[in-house]
């Protein structure tokens, strides 16, 4: 295992469309929690302008909520992990160097397998990346920190993990699929976008909610506002075991395809 | 005994309709250089590609070694096909570490086989800077990587100019001088010639021969004889018992011989039937030359 990630490591350490993406992705995030504190404190205090009663101020970064915020918020950038996840892959095709490292003597299985490692390493360390933003504001935007406050809720981590990993290896599994990144890009975007919400646009919720796309965005519920509790909105501000099998169902299910066409194809 | 390497038994590919391959049948012995030649579509590389475990066959099995092929017998096998296969932003240098790495061998070789091909002084290049020549040159110091048994080689000198295939060509026989077993693919066959001892010739996914190069060119001699009353020679030649076969060609007649009976005699015979001759000469058919009739006999 450790010699495959090694190898993995090799093959990226010279790869600067994958340096440059990561670090814009890293960025992306850092900035944009760390900028829309005052949008979401100037919100607030809108809100309270105009609301007849008083609203509890806003803690949408105090400990440990932030974790189930902050997880929810970033799942909405996996998408650019996907791009880069699909980069890696095709890029095997396109070089044609999947079949060299068959012939020099990987077994196919252990060309899958460090694909999934690599997008496990990518997984642990997009989650590593929000869980030290959100110690970072989370102590800044807590009065009186205990343990229990800061390790409240980490489940959400987890869940993120879970999900980013689920989500990379569908779009692993698309770029294996088509094998060119251009197409497999097009194809996970509209998919993501548009072929999975006017699917379930018509299928009713019970089957709807099934869907990759649903299913792995859905492991972290919308976190419930002041705001909304107002309103008698109420999400899942939980991680339900079901909705983690599903997506571990999902990671089976995209992993197992995968290999199943490499086992089959020519290289 | 000789030991075999490889053994191929009724091997079969199609592609739709199809037939790359077509109920293949082969042995390679230990030691010996191979060229399998063919026209382009001969089904050569999809040979190659199926005893790489790269393209899965329709029907038919090999073995390496006398083993099931896994990735522990491709271990023992350095290989190029069709064309140098590499990270274009990695080094060339670290390009054969990711070999090395593959084929759980340390990295101690790389110098040496970086110095075989002399390549050392380019090795911290990007591999997308090398000219053609330098990457197949790469191609061949990633297969010699972990001392394999056996090499394949599949056209190693496609597009390379004279002075480079002049150098890869030396770099295969100071190979195969190591005792290597080697697996030559080309469609240029002077190269064979000069480099292999057995020969595999495909056509249509079909072996049309496999032997020893001395055992095709040692085939019956042939001599071109001409005289002044061409009717008369080759009555006179159609009476002799050694000749095994007459072609008219432009204006002389092709003779076949039989083994042990030469040009010398045959003049003598024809001097002493009073028939005059203009040419005589011993013809060598090149492998070119048995190869075209090869294909063509079908």
């Amino acid at each position: 295992m450790i010699r495959l990630l090694k190898i993995e490591f090799k093959k990226i350490s010279g790869n600067r469309t994958f340096w440059i993406l990561s670090g814009l992705y890293a960025l992306l995030i850092i900035l944009f929690f760390f900028g829309i504190q005052s949008v979401i404190d100037d919100l607030a205090e809108e809100a309270n302008k105009k609301s007849p009663i008083p609203l509890p101020g806003l803690s949408a970064y105090s400990l440990p909520d932030i974790w189930h915020n902050l997880t929810y918020i970033a799942g909405y950038f996996k998408i650019f992990l996907a791009v880069i996840v699909i980069i890696l892959i095709t890029n095997e095709y396109s070089y044609k160097t999947i079949r060299q490292n068959v012939i020099s003597g990987f077994s196919r299985w252990d060309f899958l397998k460090s694909k999934l490692l690599t997008i496990g390493v990518i997984s642990i360390a997009a989650t590593i990346l929000v869980f030290i933003i959100g110690l970072i504001l989370g102590m800044l935007n807590t009065d009186d920190i205990t343990a229990a406050k800061m390790f409240g809720k980490t489940e959400f981590l987890l869940a993120y993990f879970l999900e980013i990993y689920a989500f990379l290896t569908f779009a692993f599994f698309i770029g294996f699929l088509v094998k060119r990144s251009g197409l497999a890009i097009g194809l996970l975007l509209l998919y993501y976008y548009i072929l999975e919400p006017v699917a379930r646009y018509k299928l009713p919720d019970e089957v709807g909610n099934y869907f990759p796309k649903k299913a792995i965005g859905t492991l972290i519920d919308i976190p419930n506002t002041s705001i909304m509790r107002l309103f008698g909105v109420e999400f899942q501000d939980y991680i339900s075991p079901l909705d983690a099998l599903v997506v571990v169902a999902y990671i089976l299910l995209f992993g197992g395809l995968s290999y199943w066409i490499l086992i089959k194809r020519d290289l | 005994m000789e030991e075999t390497v490889l053994n191929i038994q009724h091997l079969s590919k199609n592609y739709g309709r199809i037939r790359a391959v077509d109920d293949l049948s082969l042995d390679v012995h230990k030691g010996n250089v191979y060229g399998v030649l063919g026209p382009n579509g001969s089904g050569k590389t999809t040979t190659l590609g199926i005893i790489l475990s790269v393209i899965n066959p329709s029907a038919g099995e090999f073995s390496w070694f006398g083993k099931t092929p896994s990735k522990e017998t491709r271990k023992h096998i350095g290989a190029i096909l069709e064309v140098p296969i590499f990270y274009p932003y990695l080094s060339g240098e670290k390009n054969l570490k990711i070999v090395a790495d593959i084929k759980n061998c340390s990295y101690d070789g790389i110098a040496e086989v970086l110095q075989t091909v002399d390549l050392t002084e380019r090795k911290n290049s990007k591999f997308r800077t090398y000219s053609l020549g330098m990457k197949q040159r790469l191609a061949i110091a990633a297969a010699l990587i972990g001392d394999p048994e056996v090499l394949i080689f599949d056209e190693p000198t496609n597009g390379l100019d004279p002075q480079g295939i002049a150098e890869i060509r030396e770099l295969i026989l100071k190979i195969a001088a190591l005792g290597k077993t080697i697996i030559l693919a080309s469609h240029l066959l002077d190269e064979v010639q000069k480099t292999c001892s057995h020969l595999v010739i495909l056509d249509k996914g079909k072996d049309l021969f496999a032997g020893k190069v001395t055992e095709l060119i040692a085939a019956p001699m042939q001599v071109e004889v001409g005289a002044e009353n061409m009717e008369e020679l080759e009555k006179y030649l159609n009476e002799n018992e050694n000749v095994i076969g007459i072609e008219k060609e432009n204006m002389i007649l092709v003779v076949k011989l039989k083994e042990g009976y030469e040009g010398a005699a045959l003049n003598e015979f024809l001097f002493s039937k009073g028939v005059p001759i203009t040419h005589l000469s011993a013809r060598k058919k090149s492998l070119e030359k048995y190869f075209l009739e090869l294909l063509s006999e079908k």
